[in-house]
């Protein structure tokens, strides 16, 4: 396996909010992680991330796989594992450009002495550096591209979640995890969301996506794995996942006979029963 | 100076006035400039300090004025981004002729200097707070490392000035890197609390560690910077006209300065310089994109000490008795306000700061003890009508604009939905 994570378990204090959790990629595969609100789905990407440590478990990634375990968030970022984050978390006050360029960062070489010298191998990097950047930009049109020269927090929200994407890209990571990338987007923007992912699908990577919006789920992912309380609980297609009872009572619920009609008569129905009144306001 | 470098890339857009030919905006430029050069100067040589602050508040007032009237400031803004190398000229030839234009004052030359010190720390506090975001209110230790090491190399092995500057900036910058180690472990107020410590124990060092730093007697006798036989107490001669040895410190600052200036620049548009700002910025989204922190803290650290401690350096010899007061806890404060307030990360910005804060005190120095507290009342009113600074960093890179042709007016943060009109505008959606 390309990226696996074998017996994965995180505590705080009492709760587990990952509990002996397994999960595989193969290489340039899409998998679609769902589950309700605090099931440990953003957790496990912070684990993967090294933003937290594990209790127990590991994770194995790259051909051939190796472990990932003890390694700093910026080492793993050098093996190749990049994400972007449900609550943005863009450099505001950068431009767009040097958004990107911070994303291109492991694959520069130039350090603070050449810097400093202005050598000629700085300036042709950074000429270079600004280019590709500029092309990663170009990735969603005009968009980006036509404010590229000004700070990041001018951005409008749905432009703002496409530049974390473009600074994903930008890293050139074989590994690609997405945390909830339609969060706040209408059904329009929604739909070219996913239309840019099958095409960064199609530029070879693997890719791991958090989302609510089962659309988007349904429309993008080859394989769905569910979770519920730190631990998966199905995994399979999305009509798998979708029909499991398992899925269904995590969303819905005990003895709600009801609601397995409809989670399966309409998919992205779903999230509205089981997400916190503040998201419903998106739909 | 950041910010008019930036608008330097953005002058090699085609239809810029080429370069050497006298374009009207260059002629507005330098007069605007000269006139208000001759005004600063004016004030500053004003000998009644009651006349000083009239002076100061009219200059005050003006200021806020311009800054209200949209039209003026964007119209300027404008002009500046498209012949920014010659408003850099203009500023650079002012600096470089001020001694030459007051060289009956050696006062104001030597207040001046010491404006040079001052700014001198604040560009190496900009790379640690303005860049890399990291507060450290014991930034008068670094000053200090570097004044005590020049003074006792030259005074105790009579090693020459210019072996002893880089050595103290050396020494500067590896004591900041031995602070900074166990200090990076901890974040912001708790980063503040413990560089406060350093500085207070660097202070107390100074003060009681008799033997080597003399104590509270300081350090007496040290000798002035030669070069080749002409001393810096000789008074300078350029020509026709011979200025007061003032002068020949002043210059000395202002050289430094500019390295500092030209570190800055460099460093800001590179890769590390990205990772400091991305680091200010958010510290986990810049970890997950690969910037090792403590690596990248270390160097804003150890870059910033450097500069303060050739600024001691060049202190110590210039004023020739160093003492543990010269490092207290009012000067990293000092230093600190001076960057805060010229604009952080804006390296013209902070050297405002500085010149701000060492001329304002001085000329207010009839109010005896009411000058620290007009002088506060000052940094208030700043903080109340430009709470981002003097020349904010970012705000005034939106001010400046795009595409200097438009002018760059009324620009607003994108609709927060672009909908159909962005649609409509790109296919691809």
């Amino acid at each position: 396996m390309f990226f696996e994570t074998v017996g994965l378990t995180k505590r705080f204090g009492g709760v587990e909010a990952l509990s002996s959790v397994d999960l595989a990629a193969d290489r340039g595969e899409i998998v679609g992680i769902i589950g309700p609100n605090g099931s440990g789905k953003t957790t496990l990407f912070n684990v993967v991330t090294s933003l937290y440590s594990p209790d127990s478990g590991d994770v194995r990634f790259g051909d051939p796989p190796r472990s990932l375990r003890g390694l700093a968030p910026h080492e793993i970022a050098a093996e190749g594992i990049a994400r972007t984050f449900q609550t943005l978390r863009l450099f505001l006050n950068l431009t767009v450009l040097e958004n990107v360029l911070v994303g291109m960062n492991r694959r520069l070489q130039s350090g603070y002495w050449k810097a400093l010298g202005r050598t000629r191998r700085f300036r042709e990097e950074e000429r270079r550096a600004e280019s590709e950047a500029l092309e990663t930009l170009s990735f969603f049109g005009h968009r980006l591209l036509s404010m590229c020269n000004e700070p990041a927090f001018m951005l409008s929200y749905a432009n703002r979640r496409r530049l974390e994407i473009a600074r994903v890209l930008a890293s050139r990571a074989e590994m690609i995890l997405l945390d909830e990338p339609a969060a706040g987007m209408n059904p329009s923007e929604t739909a070219e969301l996913m239309h840019d992912i099958k095409r960064i699908h199609q530029m070879g990577r693997t890719i791991l996506v958090i989302e609510h919006d089962m659309t988007l789920i349904q429309g993008v992912t080859q394989r769905v794995v569910a979770f519920d309380h730190g631990a998966k609980i199905a995994e399979g297609t999305f009509v798998e996942v979708r029909d499991n009872p398992l899925v269904i009572e995590a969303y819905l619920g005990h003895g709600r006979t009801v609601g397995h009609q409809e989670l399966a008569a309409t998919g992205s129905d779903a999230q509205s029963h089981a997400e916190s009144p503040g998201d419903g306001a998106r739909s | 100076m950041a910010e008019v470098d930036y608008a330097a890339k953005q002058a090699t857009v085609p239809g810029r006035g080429s370069a050497g030919r006298v374009t009207a905006a260059r002629a507005v430029i330098l007069i605007g400039t000269a006139m208000l050069y001759g005004l600063v100067l004016f004030g500053l040589s004003l000998d009644q300090t009651l006349h000083f602050v009239l002076f100061a508040c009219v200059m005050g007032a003006g200021v806020y004025g311009w800054t209200r009237v949209p039209v003026l400031r964007t119209r300027a803004a404008a002009l500046l981004a498209q012949e920014a190398g010659f408003a850099r000229l203009c500023v650079i030839v002012a600096i470089l002729a001020y001694p030459i234009v007051l060289r009956g004052n050696p006062y104001l030359i030597h207040v001046a200097f010491l404006a040079g010190v001052f700014a001198l720390m604040a560009v190496g506090l900009n790379f640690t707070l303005g860049f890399a975001g990291l507060l450290d209110l014991g930034y008068a230790a670094y000053f200090a490392a570097g004044a005590y090491t020049s003074a006792l190399l030259s005074t105790v092995w009579g090693l020459s000035f210019w072996l002893t500057l880089p050595l103290a900036g050396l020494v500067a910058a590896g004591f900041g890197f031995v602070v900074a180690w166990p200090c990076l472990r901890v974040h912001d107020r708790y980063l503040a609390l413990v560089t406060l410590g350093f500085g207070a124990i660097v202070e107390l060092l100074a003060r009681n560690l008799r033997p080597i730093t003399g104590g509270t007697d300081g350090i007496l006798n040290i000798p002035p910077p030669s070069l080749g036989g002409f001393s810096f107490l000789d008074p300078l001669r350029l020509g026709p006209v011979t200025l007061p040895f003032q002068a020949n410190f002043y210059y000395l600052t202002v050289a430094l300065v500019g390295l500092g200036v030209v570190a800055t620049l460099r460093l800001k548009n590179s890769r590390v310089g990205r990772s400091w700002e991305a680091i200010r910025e958010d510290e986990t989204a810049a970890a997950c994109f690969g910037i090792d922190l403590i690596r990248h803290k270390l160097k804003a650290f150890t870059t910033g000490s450097f500069f303060a401690g050739l600024a001691g350096a060049v202190f110590a010899h210039a004023i020739s008795f160093i003492h543990p007061d010269n490092f207290n806890f009012p000067v990293s404060m000092g230093v600190l306000c001076m960057v805060v307030a010229g604009g952080m990360g804006n390296v013209g910005g902070v050297i405002t700061g500085a010149v701000f804060y060492v001329f304002v005190p001085e000329r207010l120095r009839e109010f005896e003890k009411l000058r620290l507290l007009l002088f506060g009342v000052s940094l208030l009113l700043l903080m109340r009508f430009r709470p981002s600074g003097i020349f904010p960093s970012v705000r005034r890179r939106l001010e400046l604009g795009r595409d200097p042709a438009t002018g760059a007016t009324g620009r607003q943060p994108e609709a927060d939905r672009p909908g159909l009109a962005a649609a409509r505008s790109d296919p691809s959606g």
